[in-house]
């Protein structure tokens, strides 16, 4: 069976699972699952750029922030439905992503400096709107509370479901049909190796700024996703760097640069993370150790994710060692 | 083939962890009230949650053992708020689930604000505990409450008070504070205000909670040497600021916290004794004369082994108001509880104020700050006058 198949049949198969959830789920465990897509938007997001194009970024944070502040002042400031303000903060993102691209390109940054650079630029857009009056500041912004539709606010925690429901399966068609393109082939090319995949005539600095650029505007999707759903957004909220960790997770542990590993890594440990919470209520912190312990184990045992490993097993001999 | 059934078994393995959530702890049961709590217990503020849950569970005893509410039982339902926003939002959807009549926390403004939103979504009475955010109830909430002094009424406070506590040659004011939500906020009001009080700000001087020395910002106060210094922050950053004044032996005619992290609690005065003496401080503060407030300080002694941070009567005081509201209501429905909530008249409590009264927003109208000094190494209130311990004593007088 080749990968083609698997992935259609798995497609099929998340769909169902992904469309029937809210049936059987009580609203907590539909909060929960509102969280794993989060987290699976972000890693999707965080897997175009880094997964696929290699580009390790560690302050994903910056471009969710963007998305939340660009979507939550339009509409509190003049009123534009964050529907609209969604796609503004996604093109304001894009625009962002290849500036620090473009900045960090430029003065031949790579690897852990590259990424290091991605975290320098979060913490200054956190420093820059929490001295920003404007834009509330350390305050933060409160949206006002209306429950209306053609305001991206629904009655029902399903309808957001759904919503962020239909971002996550956008991001993973794109990177479907990336992964496919030429786009997709020159930057494995770039992650395997920049100066063969140059001497071969792609262009570089051109792959990796779309990787960046996308990569950035799916992630300001779910920032706008978050800022309507929880009502309330401040600098240490949606520029915090545990959003940027958020980001890497699910990659980490579902595989990176595979097309269901983030899904299959959000799905996996933010359940996780909630069970952790739940079993170890009488000592503080024993949830947060066991939590970094699962991280450690899978980064120890299964440093390709899930996904990677799964894809490594080819036939019945394959599957023994 | 091997491959497909492996990728559908994890997703299935995966999907199967979620549904085992469903109902956690949902067991119904007739003769107990539930009441939610959440409030961080894990990073850099768990201490803080930690008391505010153990303040709660001692007023929840308390009532348990004088029989309860209408004959049933009170059950404390913890949930860890993670200190994020996201991690109070699920929380609070947990407890929900459990069937609690009323929800509580949160400790930090962020987190209250997207619990009173789940509170409303879902028509669930919310008591804040402990958040000073000024835009926290201004979203027309119906089930949110706030017992707590809001930023705006500390700093109202200040503008209040300080005409009859300086002395006339004071003229200048200066400023420091941490430049998050609750410093910046009540730093800007006061800024805002100042005219009323015939004084002149010479200085604002914001810093980040995170600095590991205010001594630059130190030698610029010297500098402009106010008469008045208003520090705002949290515990450790304003430790890190008095350390620095007292290390230094600067000295300023005044100096007045307003809702200092550090002037107000015990620990503060243990570390420096008599060396802060003198210090102000405007904050929130349990009445000494209250016989409750007693009672609390010396369980809390007794069950912890250390004093109460200030903050956590606030815990003990929000079970105490569902408590009244419960009684008045005869149910726990959650209708019922809103009503009897928005009715309350509360005069027998802990806190340095008159009745609790809530006003449309779910603000307590006569919540107030009192003003401390410190005085022998020991916080005393000094005013207002009906809940002071003691005369405030000025530069240069009560020490031989």
């Amino acid at each position: 069976m080749n990968t083609k198949k698997i992935n259609r049949i798995t497609l099929t198969a998340l769909l169902v699972l992904g469309l029937i959830f809210p049936f059987f789920a009580d609203y907590y465990v539909l909060c929960i699952g509102i969280n794993v897509l989060i987290a699976a938007l972000l890693g999707q997001s965080w897997n175009i750029m880094s997964g696929y194009a290699g580009q390790f970024s560690f302050g994903h944070a910056v471009f969710f922030g963007i998305g939340a502040y660009t979507s939550t002042a339009l509409y509190t400031m003049f009123g534009v439905t964050p529907w609209l303000g969604m796609i503004i903060g996604a093109g304001v993102a894009a625009a962002v992503g290849a500036i620090i691209g473009f900045l960090s390109f430029r003065y031949k940054l790579r690897d852990d400096y590259f990424a290091l650079a991605t975290l320098a630029f979060a913490e200054i857009f956190r420093i820059l709107v929490n001295n920003t009056k404007s834009l509330g500041g350390a305050t933060g912004i409160l949206i006002p509370y209306l429950q209306n539709p053609m305001e991206y606010q629904f009655a029902s925690d399903k309808t957001y479901y759904y919503v962020i429901l239909i971002f996550v399966a956008l991001a993973t068609v794109y990177i479907a049909l990336m992964s496919k393109s030429k786009l997709g082939l020159n930057l494995v090319a770039i992650k395997g190796n920049q100066e063969a995949a140059a001497a071969l005539g792609v262009n570089v600095l051109k792959y990796k700024l779309i990787a960046i650029s996308s990569s950035a505007a799916f992630a300001a999707l779910a920032g706008t996703f978050y800022a309507q759903y929880y009502g309330f957004i401040d600098p240490s909220i949606v520029f915090a760097s545990s959003i940027s960790v958020e980001a890497i997770v699910p990659c980490i542990i579902g595989g990176s640069g595979t097309l269901y590993g983030p899904l299959l890594g959000a799905l996996l440990i933010i359940p996780l993370q909630e069970i952790c919470n739940s079993l170890f209520t009488s000592i503080s912190g024993v949830n947060m150790i066991v939590y970094g312990a699962v991280i450690v184990a899978f980064i120890l045992f299964c440093p390709d994710g899930i996904f990677g490993r799964i894809m490594k097993i080819k036939g019945k001999k394959g599957a023994k060692k | 083939m091997k491959r497909l059934i492996c990728v559908l078994l994890c997703f299935a393995l995966c999907a199967g962890l979620m549904f085992s959530l469903t109902g956690c702890g949902e067991e119904e049961s007739s003769d107990v009230i539930r009441i939610g709590s959440i409030h961080p217990l894990t990073g850099s503020m768990a201490y803080e949650g930690q008391a505010l849950v153990n303040s709660q569970k001692i007023a929840i005893d308390r009532i348990n053992e004088a029989g309860g509410i209408n004959g049933k039982k009170l059950e404390l339902k913890v949930v860890d708020s993670l200190g994020t926003a996201g991690g109070a939002a699920t929380a609070a959807q947990k407890l929900i689930n459990m069937n609690v009549c009323a929800l509580t926390g949160t400790y930090t403004s962020g987190s209250a604000q997207v619990v009173s939103r789940t509170a409303e979504k879902f028509s669930v009475p919310f008591v804040v505990t402990v958040a000073a955010s000024e835009t926290l109830l201004t979203n027309g909430y119906k089930y949110s409450f706030r017992i707590q002094p809001s930023t705006v009424t500390f700093s109202q406070n200040f503008i209040e008070y300080i005409p009859s506590i300086k002395t006339d040659d004071m003229k200048t004011v200066a400023i420091i504070y941490e430049d998050s939500n609750y410093g910046a906020g009540i730093a800007g009001y006061i800024e805002k205000n100042i005219e009323k009080t015939g004084l002149e700000i010479i200085g604002m001087i914001p810093y980040s909670a995170s600095a590991s020395t205010l001594s630059s910002e130190v030698t610029k106060l010297v500098a402009l040497s106010p008469d008045i210094l208003i520090p705002v922050g949290y515990y450790s950053d304003q430790n890190l600021l008095a350390k620095e004044i007292i290390d230094r032996d600067v000295t300023f005619p005044m100096i007045m916290g307003v809702a200092n992290g550090a002037f107000s609690d015990a620990k503060f005065t243990d570390t420096y004794g008599t060396a802060a003496d003198g210090f102000f401080d405007i904050n929130y503060r349990y009445n000494p004369n209250s016989d409750e407030a007693d009672y609390l300080l010396n369980k809390y002694r007794e069950l912890y082994g250390e004093e109460i941070p200030v903050c956590a009567i606030y815990g003990y005081e929000s079970i105490m108001v569902i408590a009244d509201a419960l009684r008045r209501a005869g149910t726990a429905d959650h209708e019922a509880l809103r009503e009897a909530l928005a009715q309350i008249n509360m005069t027998d409590h802990l806190l340095p104020q008159n009745e609790i009264l809530f006003d449309e927003a779910g603000e307590n109208i006569n919540s107030a700050g009192v003003l401390i000094q410190i005085q022998n190494g020991k916080q005393v209130i000094v005013y207002p006058k009906e809940y002071a311990e003691g005369e405030i004593i000025r530069k240069g007088e009560g020490k031989e």
